[in-house]
């Protein structure tokens, strides 16, 4: 178990220095104790000066150990771990991006300015390592060969330069967090060798920390408030890192003590106020300390109940940080608790989703704290959260908590609530919608940066899914006892389990699962369903298959295939007709093939259920035009080639519209839920206004249009794309028939090309370039088309660009003031950013009569926007945008009656509420 | 036979043992529920009265209630106002009934209307049923909820009149349908009224929408900008709301134009301190007080800032009030007025006494004499 001592540099008492040497004895005792039950550790002597301004440390490493391998050393290896985060990592995406740098993509990295072994200068090279990186390898040649049992001696002196990072390892707003890696770490040396894909050797430190400023200075989750230049001693003993966090002092202590284990929680930010029971939102501050100290009182409670209890005069440290990918999180020593925990809208699921996520880092850190030394050390990273997924299991189980998946499909219907479900693109997803492959797109814990392992809580997984709920206690019982959780598990399942760990400590198997030759039949009185269900892909794991169906009267029955082979054939008879086919019916099947251009679950519920959901609501404003427009799309859930939309329009050129659209999906794949390439057939039906003052102008009547679209469109965020390519390419029919009786038709081409390319982190150039062509029996405006209005050039309303051909252009340099913020409008609205802007449009449209061109063709806009980025409920994006257009070249046309009104505004104000075009 | 002091003692007796709460009563323009923290403050049935008297030192000589003024030149003591309200909660099988009867058997601002009933005024008469905890649906004649000015209880009002803007543009009290929508924190009264202010005139309404709009993110601030019934841990904190009104105005039949009424204030409390700033815009709104005749539309806007501060808690308040009123097509209502006022309260706000100097400053000059010292005692229970 660690243990830590600190101390200052600054005179102290007698009774001090007598209590402090009686520490010492203490600890001399322990280390002779230990050192005669177990292998020595390596140690770190750590001198480190920590700048939390310009984001640096400069310290000296000693660093002392035994040549445990079967073999001398000719070399030693060092994780750079710094260098870890040099290179831009491929899983940054769109919308993760800021989840994980504030600000911008910006590296770290480790120089070493001196190296030496047993005080004689040695030589250095970087190596690279396929999992960590490049250069993430520090290679030390040994002036002579270590001998097996041998100890020897590196110091190493060395600068970092630290990112402004989210999460363990970086600095935000003058707090830097640590979670180890800030040395140089000496990888496992275990009978073979060093262990690259093991976490870093588990080891003693003794740290001596200084900080140029006044500072508080968190060690192994223990919180002290340093002066300027002060150093920080501490000592921990066999501990798999050192956890530090370094910041400007901001942070109080909210305690808890609960049978016999205190818990203190270092927490930042203001004070809660209290809000009245039965308020449906917190006042501002919310207590949210108070939370997380009950989750910590829940845990403890859980704890004794199962018999497990923490021994009392524990401490458990807690400790608030900027994490924005998981609520929390457990470090060596402490728990890191993001400070946006339960900062949220106060929805029960929600709640309930954050406190199972600190719930299973408190468990976590109880599972290290008992299991340290005593799981094979190449275990130790992913080894204790068995133990800790288990007793999160009973944790969430104890009362109904609900489900943030059923609460969100309550709005199902509501787009964002159907991406958040599908393919969800929110902060804290994994919080909220558990996945048994748990992924961290990032891998950058001290336990996964230099692997391809999953998380302690797959392996819980599929042993439960193995052996079932009362053996996993078993195993979870004998673990937190001693025994090693291989040997543990093996001996619960009475047999060797080798494949199964060799089966999944490794990447998640790619594997697909299909129902086929499913036949349905009566003999006599009963009804019958066979079918067969493969299993494909390059990795087929073995695991357990359910298939379960459900007949007219509501009866379940299941099956469950060992997993073994590639194909199983399953048989139900019923006294009822068997009306619904389920497979993997509790979500225990995690299906990925690459280049798959499905959703590997489509197909595995028949029959398919089918949603109905808002497509797009759009409602833009510009140049005096209001656009509004609603249409909801059917389709079969998870069915990614097959949609329907119906739609409702108003614009100045319909005063109502009415459209169905069939769009057959194909291409590769998006995003979870959606295709690229996109063909589609529809129908419109439209009442038109009159548009003129005289004529058949000034009559109104209908329009019947129908189309054919080719579209592509990349986007994997729509809310703050980085890049995209787009392509629309349509071709439409329309009957116009006035009320007067007269009847006009028309064929109306248009393209549109769209690209936002990423000029550097935050910055971006969005191009569009379309134009539209109307031909046939042409007498009134509604049917012509338009450079002007919302979509088009913003500085015009539509009826001021009409003409039989228009052409327009787009360029939109946008820019990100600060994606960083955090203000919260009654839990309900969450302001999360701003941007901007600037875009300047050019138009031309050809004569109303002709396809004539004329000085009046021409047309041109600038502009900017201010756009305010947030999230609904602090979990679906939105974006609302107020800006200005100035019209620079304003042509004076009279197009079939419509007039554009003399000299117009020099300044149209310009609304978006939505995604960016 | 019951002597003077006997029913004196009983009098305050009965004052003293009243609950001190931040929530007026029903008759002082309070509901089943507190405001800030929404707990119920009555049970099945709570009854309520409400009396004050207006005596005027000095008035100017142009002094008119017909005009939206506190009293007439000739008139030196008057009564303000005598209500009697029933209030409670009926529980239910599923939910309860919320109820508030509230009727004002005279008004003296009511009573300058050209309108005005003779048999004095319904001020409530509605049934609430909460769908959850955060929605409830309201039916009945009640008070509408627009602007601060117009919301400030009657029992709470650290001075005694009310602003000249408030008073012109909020419909008081409506016979409609009401959506209250309390997430604590923020909340939103949308309802749907009669238009007319009488029942007489109920053939010639018009429909009203209004909304209102309060979001108190950091604490809760209240309808009043006195401080005297503030919670004494709210009060060591600055707190602030923003408020936002609209109203529409429709009339299905004829040629009247669609009149609206936009506003926002912000009102701010911190220890003894309290200030508002509101701003309303009209356009084609009737006019809600005593000045126009009924029926009569115009635009209209103004603004006017109100602070009251708490010398001896909780027994002396200091208030002062700037607001600029502007009517374009009334010289008479195109000015800025000043009113200060000092309120002393005894047993809370149950009983209150307040003096209050108020003038204004036409656009056209000085010439208008509308000035006035007022005395007003209130005693509620």
């Amino acid at each position: 178990m660690p243990e830590i001592n600190e101390s200052l540099r600054m005179p102290v008492s007698r009774g001090e220095q007598t209590r402090r040497c009686g520490a010492a004895l203490l600890l001399a005792v322990l280390g002779l104790l230990t050192s005669t039950t177990a292998r020595a550790l390596p140690s770190y002597e750590l001198t480190v000066r920590v700048d939390v301004d310009q984001r640096s440390i400069r310290g000296r490493a000693r660093i002392t150990f035994t040549n445990d391998s079967a073999s001398a050393l000719t070399h030693v290896l060092l994780w750079r771990y710094p260098d870890r985060f040099a290179v831009r990592p491929a899983a940054l995406n769109d919308y993760n991006r800021y989840w994980i740098y504030p600000y911008r993509y910006n590296p770290a990295s480790l120089t070493v300015d001196a190296a030496r072994v047993a005080g004689q200068p040695v030589a250095v090279t970087l190596r690279d390592h396929p999992q960590a990186g490049p250069r993430t390898l520090l290679q030390v040649k040994l002036p002579e060969a270590l001998m097996p049992g041998a100890t020897t001696e590196l110091d190493i002196e060395y600068r970092i330069h630290l990112p402004d990072r989210y999460g363990t390892f970086g600095c935000f707003r003058h707090a830097c967090i640590l979670g180890g890696g800030f040395y140089p770490m000496l990888p496992l040396l275990g009978p073979a060798g060093f262990d690259l894909s093991a976490p870093p050797a588990r080891a003693d430190f003794a740290l001596a920390l200084t900080t140029p400023k006044r500072s508080d200075v968190i060690v192994q989750g223990e919180l002290q408030t340093l002066a300027a230049g002060d150093t920080r001693r501490s000592e921990v003993r066999s501990a798999r890192a050192l956890t530090v966090a370094v910041r400007r002092p901001a942070l109080r202590t909210e305690s808890l003590t609960h049978r016999g284990v205190r818990v203190l929680y270092h927490v930042a930010g203001p004070r809660p106020v209290p809000t009245p029971a039965g308020f449906v939102v917190p006042y501002w501050p919310a207590d949210r300390p108070g939370r997380v100290l009950a989750t910590a009182r829940a845990a403890l409670d859980l704890l004794a109940e199962l018999g497990l209890p923490l021994p009392a005069g524990q401490v458990i440290h807690l400790f608030e940080g900027a994490l924005r990918t998981e609520v929390a999180l457990s470090l060596p020593g402490a728990v890191l608790v993001s400070d946006r925990i339960f900062d949220l809208f106060s929805l029960g699921s929600l709640l309930a989703a954050h406190d199972n996520a600190l719930a299973r880092a408190f468990f976590n850190d109880y599972a290290e704290r008992l299991l340290a030394g005593r799981e094979r050390a190449p275990d130790e990273g992913w080894a204790p959260e068995v133990a800790a997924s288990f007793l999160l299991y009973r944790y969430a189980r104890r009362d109904n908590q609900g489900s943030v998946g059923k609460d969100v499909s309550k709005v199902g219907f509501l787009p964002e609530a159907d991406k958040i479900l599908y393919a969800p693109q929110v902060p804290f997803a994994t919080t909220y919608f558990y996945t048994l492959s748990d992924p961290d797109p990032m891998r950058d814990s001290l336990a996964q940066f230099s692997n391809d392992w999953p998380r302690g809580r797959t392996i819980y997984a599929k042993l439960l899914d193995l052996l079932g709920d009362k053996a996993v206690e078993q195993i979870v019982r004998r673990q937190l006892a001693g025994t090693p959780v291989r040997d543990a598990a093996e001996a619960v399942y009475g047999g060797p389990l080798a494949w199964f760990f060799a089966q999944w400590l490794g990447a998640y198997p790619k594997v697909d699962y299909r129902i086929r030759d499913l036949r349905r039949s009566q003999q006599g009185s009963l009804y019958q369903v066979e079918l067969v269900v493969d299993k494909r892909g390059p990795q087929q794991p073995v695991e357990p298959v359910e298939v379960q169906v459900r007949d007219a009267k509501g009866l379940l029955q299941s099956q469950v295939w060992d997993g073994r082979g590639s194909e199983h054939r399953y048989s139900f008879s019923s006294a009822h007709p068997i009306r619904l086919v389920l497979l993997d019916p509790r979500g225990r099947l995690v299906e990925d093939v690459p280049g798959s251009r499905e959703d590997l679950k489509f197909g595995e519920r028949l029959p398919p259920r089918w949603k109905a959901l808002l497509g797009s609501i759009e409602a833009a404003f510009g140049a005096g035009n209001v656009n509004l427009g609603v249409d909801m799309n059917l389709s079969r859930v998870r069915d990614l080639r097959n949609s329907l939309r119906l739609g409702v329009l108003h614009n100045q050129l319909n005063t109502f519209a009415v459209s169905g659209q069939y769009t057959r999906w194909f291409g590769p794949k998006v995003t979870p839920a959606r295709l690229a390439w996109s063909l589609s057939a529809g129908l419109q039906a439209a009442r038109v206004p009159s548009l003129g003052q005289t004529g058949v102008e000034n009559i109104p009547g209908e329009a019947f249009t129908f189309s054919a679209n080719l579209g592509w469109d990349d986007r994997l965020y729509i809310w703050e794309p980085v890049r995209a390519r787009t392509l629309n390419l349509g071709l439409s029919y329309t009957l116009t028939i006035l009320d007067n009786a007269a009847v006009f038709s028309r064929g109306n081409a248009t393209a549109a090309w769209q690209s936002i390319v990423p000029l550097a982190d935050g910055h971006g150039l969005a191009l569009l370039l379309g134009g539209g062509v109307t031909f046939g029996n042409i007498a009134t405006a509604q049917q012509l088309v338009s450079a002007g209005g919302p979509a088009a050039l913003r500085g015009f309303a539509q009826s001021d660009l009409l003409g039989r051909l228009s052409l327009i252009g787009r360029a939109e340099y946008r820019h990100v003031f600060t994606r960083a913020l955090n203000v919260n409008v009654v839990s309900s609205y969450y302001l999360r950013g701003i941007s901007g802007a600037l875009f300047a449009e050019a138009g031309f449209t050809s004569a109303c009569q002709s396809y004539a061109v004329d000085q009046n063709s021409p047309a041109a806009d600038v502009g900017y926007t201010l756009n305010f980025i947030g999230e609904w409920f602090g979990l679906s994006p939105n974006q609302f945008g107020v800006g200005v257009a100035v019209p620079l070249r304003r042509p004076q046309r009279d197009c079939l009656g419509v007039a554009a009104a003399p000299g117009g505004s020099p300044v149209v104000l310009v609304l978006n509420f939505g995604p960016p075009w | 036979m019951v002597s003077a002091r006997y029913q004196g003692f009983m009098l305050v007796a009965m004052l003293l043992g009243s609950p001190v709460r931040a929530e007026p009563l029903c008759a002082g323009d309070g509901s089943p529920y507190d405001w800030e923290t929404g707990r119920p403050v009555v049970g099945v049935v709570a009854v309520s009265t409400l009396l004050n008297a207006r005596v005027f030192p000095y008035r100017g000589a142009e002094l008119a209630l017909r005009r939206g003024d506190p009293g007439d030149a000739g008139t030196t003591l008057s009564p303000g106002t005598a209500r009697v309200a029933v209030c409670g909660r009926l529980q239910l099988r599923r939910g309860e009934l919320r109820y508030h009867l509230a009727y004002a058997p005279y008004d003296v601002s009511e009573a300058a209307h050209a309108d005005a009933a003779a048999y004095g005024r319904i001020l409530a008469a509605e049934v609430g049923y909460p769908l959850w905890s955060w929605l409830a649906l309201y039916g009945g004649i009640r008070k509408v909820a627009f602007s601060f000015g117009h919301d400030d209880p009657e029992q709470a009002l650290a001075l005694p009149l009310r602003p000249y803007l408030s008073n012109s543009l909020a419909p008081d009290r409506r016979l409609g349908l009401t959506i209250d929508n309390n997430w604590g924190p923020a909340r939103v009264l949308v309802g749907l009224y009669e238009g007319a202010r009488t029942f007489a005139a109920y053939p010639q309404s018009t429909v009203l929408m209004t909304t209102r709009g309060a979001l108190e993110p950091i604490g809760p601030v209240g309808r009043s900008i006195s401080t005297v019934a503030d919670d004494s841990y709210w009060r060591r904190r600055a707190r602030i709301a923003f408020n936002l009104s609209i109203l529409l105005d429709w009339a299905p039949r004829g040629e009247v134009p669609l009149g609206f009424a936009l506003g926002g204030d912000i009102p701010f409390k911190y220890g003894p301190f309290g200030l508002v700033v509101e701003y309303l815009y009209a356009h084609s709104a009737p006019f809600e007080d005593p000045s126009m005749p009924p029926g009569l539309r115009a635009d209209r806007q103004g603004l006017w800032a109100q602070a009251a501060l708490m010398m001896l808690r909780p027994y002396l308040e200091l208030e002062g009030r700037y607001e600029w009123f502007d009517v374009p097509t009334d010289e008479r209502q195109r000015f800025h007025a000043m009113t200060v006022g000092l309120t002393g309260y005894v047993l809370h706000d149950r009983v209150k006494a307040q003096a209050a100097y108020g003038r204004k400053f036409h656009y056209a000059g000085l010439a208008l004499r509308d000035d006035y010292l007022l005395f007003l005692l209130q005693l509620v229970d």
